[in-house]
């Protein structure tokens, strides 16, 4: 929420056939966001931090929710760059509720309708008359700045309570149908309805394991990696194969495994495999498979792996960083003599930087760094490492 | 366990296995699911296949059918050939068996569709 919008040449807000959206990510990873819009919806994005945002045609909003690296998505109802703020802090709160009546809501509603396939009646057609099947909805306010005389919640109260008195739906705080946002930066405000009530990442870890990676993470490290149709992809460290789970429905092309030492993890994987066809009700099975193995003693053939992508231990919760210094130069040597020369690359997602700078110099025989990006993950700063692998032929 | 996977395992980290490959199957329980179907997928990944290794394996799944012999020339536009190929690389699954090693005799046991390929202290 730091920085304020920047809505140049986005016509969303102007114009009925189109809406502007803002798309949520972990932070560092909107720029494989920005490709995804695109590649998947045609459109053209702009980054923010931790956001892209977008215009596309009205019609089309129900296809956002197909975007596997987005987190959450919310269709714009007005923004102003320039916020007049009165004196005192009730008339502040006053002020954010006037500017939200103020504003166009019919075109974001119908939006907002048909993407929840909500069935019931949004906009009364007149404003007395008693109607049961409203949506229920709450406010919700993000703040930055310190010019506000007023806290989050006191905006919610008083623009919520303006937008009850205007549609007539009933507040429910929590399992609510409708989110209306208003965010409120030093000068911007920006008011918009949320598309997602639950995040878009709860849709494949049925049987969530002791240390699993997002769906939209995932899905954002296998896009990273630019795989092709026919290449291998292995995660040597799977889990509760989290990584092969999310790239086998990616319609990417290639064929996925995963190996995991601990068998709660392998089993999590198959369990997890099975239970995505009944979810999506699926008659087809992801292309993919589990397997249990030591990464250091790797059962696959020389050359058979196109790409690997991993999320290594970041020796907080799993092992330490003191493991990390032997664990992550052994996995990535035992890995060369998988991987194919020249066209092989490695995606290895970690936190522990200091452990992976000092294996650089130990693997640079037959992996050379490409490029690195910060993201955060849960909280903490995580970096994204992308490796090719040199031409050198393995030499045991 | 599909016989894609198969097709790219080895005993080769076991000490003194110069190949490893390919893995012998003693098939227990096997399943035959659907997976979809993408010509441009299956073109791609073919090269990459051990034929011959396949068609042992089909077989030792009991599921050879009318796999061909060989990849015919111009296998690319062979929507046939591609519908048998990704048939067994993809849709016949070994739930519960055993994957042997040919050069030493070591079975990796196979349950629940997960091949269990660790390694003992003595074998690395």
């Amino acid at each position: 929420m730091a920085e304020p919008l920047n809505l140049d040449g986005f016509r969303g807000l102007v114009d009925d056939k189109l809406c502007t959206i803002e798309a949520s990510c972990n932070t560092g990873f909107e720029f494989l966001v920005l490709e995804e819009v695109k590649e998947i919806l045609g459109c053209e994005g702009r980054c923010h931090r931790g956001r892209v945002i977008f215009d596309i045609n009205t019609e089309d909003v129900p296809k956002t929710l197909k975007l596997r690296t987005v987190n959450n998505l919310w269709v714009l109802v007005g923004h102003t760059g320039k916020f007049s703020y009165p004196a005192e802090s009730e008339d502040q709160l006053i002020s954010l509720a006037d500017y939200a009546e103020s504003l166009p809501w019919d075109k974001a509603l119908q939006v907002w309708k048909d993407v929840m396939k909500f069935k019931g009646t949004v906009i009364k057609e007149d404003k007395d008359t008693k109607v049961d099947d409203v949506p229920s909805f709450r406010c919700s306010c993000y703040r930055t700045g310190s010019n506000h005389k007023f806290k989050s919640s006191e905006a919610q109260i008083s623009v919520g309570g303006r937008i009850h008195d205007i549609f007539g739906w009933n507040v429910k705080m929590k399992d609510y149908d409708l989110e209306v946002v208003m965010n409120c930066d030093i000068d911007q405000v920006y008011v918009t309805i949320a598309l997602t009530n639950k995040a878009l990442f709860n849709r494949t870890l049925s049987h969530l394991g002791f240390l699993c990676l997002k769906p939209t993470v995932c899905a954002c490290l296998v896009r990273f990696a630019k795989i092709e149709p026919g290449d291998v992809v292995l995660d040597p460290m799977c889990g509760g194969g989290s990584i092969p789970l999310e790239g086998s429905q990616m319609n990417t092309g290639g064929y996925f495994i995963g190996g995991e030492i601990s068998a709660g993890g392998a089993e999590r994987s198959r369990k997890n495999q099975t239970d995505i066809s009944t979810l999506h009700g699926l008659s087809k099975v992801p292309l993919m498979d589990a397997m249990q193995w030591d990464a250091l003693h790797p059962c696959l053939r020389d050359n058979s792996v196109d790409v690997i992508i991993s999320d290594l231990p970041f020796g907080k919760r799993s092992g330490s960083k003191a493991d990390n210094r032997v664990l992550y130069p052994r996995t990535m040597n035992a890995m060369a003599r998988l991987v194919r020369p020249s066209t092989g690359r490695a995606v290895l997602l970690t936190q522990d930087k200091t452990s992976m700078f000092k294996t650089f110099g130990k693997i640079q025989k037959y992996w050379k760094l490409n490029r690195y990006f910060g993201i955060n993950i849960g909280g903490l700063h995580g970096l994204i490492f992308l490796f090719n692998r040199t031409q050198q032929n393995f030499e045991s | 366990m599909k016989l894609l996977t198969h097709n790219m395992l080895s005993s080769k980290a076991i000490k003194n296995v110069r190949e490893g490959f390919p893995l012998l199957i003693e098939a227990r329980d096997v399943k035959v699911s659907e997976a979809e179907f993408n010509q441009e997928f299956i073109a791609k990944i073919i090269p990459k296949v051990d034929w011959d290794a396949l068609r042992r394996a089909a077989e030792q799944l009991g599921h050879l059918e009318s796999l061909p012999l060989a990849v015919p020339q111009g296998f690319e536009n062979d929507t046939d050939f591609l519908k048998q190929a990704h048939h067994a690389l993809y849709e016949i699954e070994l739930i519960n068996g055993n994957l042997v090693c040919p050069e030493t005799g070591r079975k990796f046991p196979v349950s629940d569709g997960i091949p269990n390929m660790l390694l003992n202290e003595d074998e690395i």
